[in-house]
């Protein structure tokens, strides 16, 4: 809880700094006399109105981002047996747009055991860690995300791994923080990784990653499965 | 009397704010703002590693400015290196952030941070404080000389 009152009053009073320092800037550059303005006059207004307006659609972001990540566990639908093909068909489905604009290619992995979860919520975490990969495939000739069971290792986990372009060791649990973004003109408001965790937690599950620099990603997690429950 | 040869060395990494400390010491006639938007970034520059090997397009900074949240290294880390390292540690580090968190505060002292400003609402509060920082730290202060002390022989 304190650190989710850090993050928020960190993070959402940036957009405001922002919006309240460019409408100063807003006023001063309207305040020129109309006969006196030059192009470059004119281009700063129309850079003042858009950081303004870029500020507002980022705060709007953090607060969806933030409740979001307020009702997980809070508001859930009651876990059921659902095989985690089922949950893996219905992400890669909702993605299917993302995944053929960006010409990757997705190995789903056979034997899949089934799980015992709130359905939608680890729909959620794949889409989202599916959305993550494509993000940060990097320019491969040959992209692709792996999505798979472990099965072999003494406690089993779920993974995706894609070929992309790596986290240093050293980001590895920063990733995780919300609102942290690696790359800052990356798409998104860097809450995505944070929603994930938290719905495994909430499921008893956890998440880590195997990755370094330039080596693709693997983002691994366990889930309650059918009968241990 | 402006400093308008002092260099400011600015780790930021929202774009927006960066926008309004530059435009702010621009208002000054400040003109050296060399802008960073991490923290691996930060310490390349300080040390003229990378893109910064050229000492006169990336001169030592009179004062630095930091933020905390920053992408790679954050600004904790940053500052915890520039404090170890006996070439940088004598650059005032101004800590400039949204956080008023006590944590963060008590932190930036305990790494010998020379002050800790939290970025006001409004522009007129904002350029006020880009002055104050202006006239303080490339006006007032008195960056160190490079002049080497044997403490040993002063006695």
């Amino acid at each position: 809880m304190e650190r989710f009152t850090y993050t928020v009053s960190h993070d959402l009073r940036s957009p405001l700094i922002t919006i309240q320092g460019f409408l100063g800037f807003l006023k001063l550059d309207l305040s020129k006399q109309e006969d006196n303005k030059t192009d470059a006059d004119s281009k700063k207004i129309n850079t003042d109105i858009k950081m303004i307006e870029d500020a507002t659609v980022k705060m709007d972001a953090l607060l969806a981002n933030t409740l979001e990540l307020s009702r997980i566990g809070r508001v859930a639908n009651p876990p059921e047996e659902v095989p985690y093909e089922d949950i893996v068909k219905d992400s890669l489905a909702q993605l299917a747009e993302k995944i053929r604009s960006s010409g990757i290619s997705v190995l789903v992995g056979k034997e899949l055991p089934q799980v015992y979860v709130d359905r939608m919520r680890i729909m959620e975490v794949l889409v989202n860690l599916i959305e993550n990969s494509i993000k940060y495939i990097g320019n491969r000739a040959d992209p692709t995300v792996e999505i798979g069971y472990n099965a072999d290792k003494e406690k089993p986990f779920f993974f995706v791994r894609d070929n992309g372009i790596g986290i240093d060791p050293s980001q590895h649990e920063k990733v995780f923080e919300l609102f942290y973004k690696l790359d800052k003109k990356s798409e998104g408001s860097g809450a995505g990784l944070a929603i994930v965790k938290r719905i495994l937690e909430v499921h008893g599950g956890h998440l880590w990653i195997e990755s370094e620099e330039g080596k693709g990603c693997k983002f691994c997690f366990t889930l309650p499965l059918t009968g241990n429950t | 009397m402006i400093n308008k040869l002092a260099t400011v060395l600015l780790v930021e990494d929202d774009e927006t704010h960066a926008m309004l400390i530059m435009r702010s010491f621009e208002g000054m006639g400040v003109e050296r703002i060399q802008w960073v938007s991490d923290g691996e970034q930060a310490m390349d520059y300080l040390q003229h590693r990378g893109k910064y090997t050229d000492k006169e397009e990336s001169p030592h900074p009179d004062v630095i400015l930091l933020d905390l949240r920053l992408p790679k290294l954050n600004g904790h880390e940053v500052l915890k290196q520039i404090k170890s390292l006996e070439e940088l540690r004598a650059i005032p580090v101004v800590i400039l952030t949204t956080s008023k968190n006590e944590y963060d505060i008590a932190k930036a002292y305990l790494n010998y941070a020379n002050s800790y400003l939290v970025k006001p609402l409004g522009l007129d509060k904002f350029q006020e404080m880009v002055k104050e920082i202006e006239v303080y730290w490339l006006e007032w202060n008195q960056t160190r000389p490079n002049v080497r002390i044997n403490e040993g022989k002063e006695k």
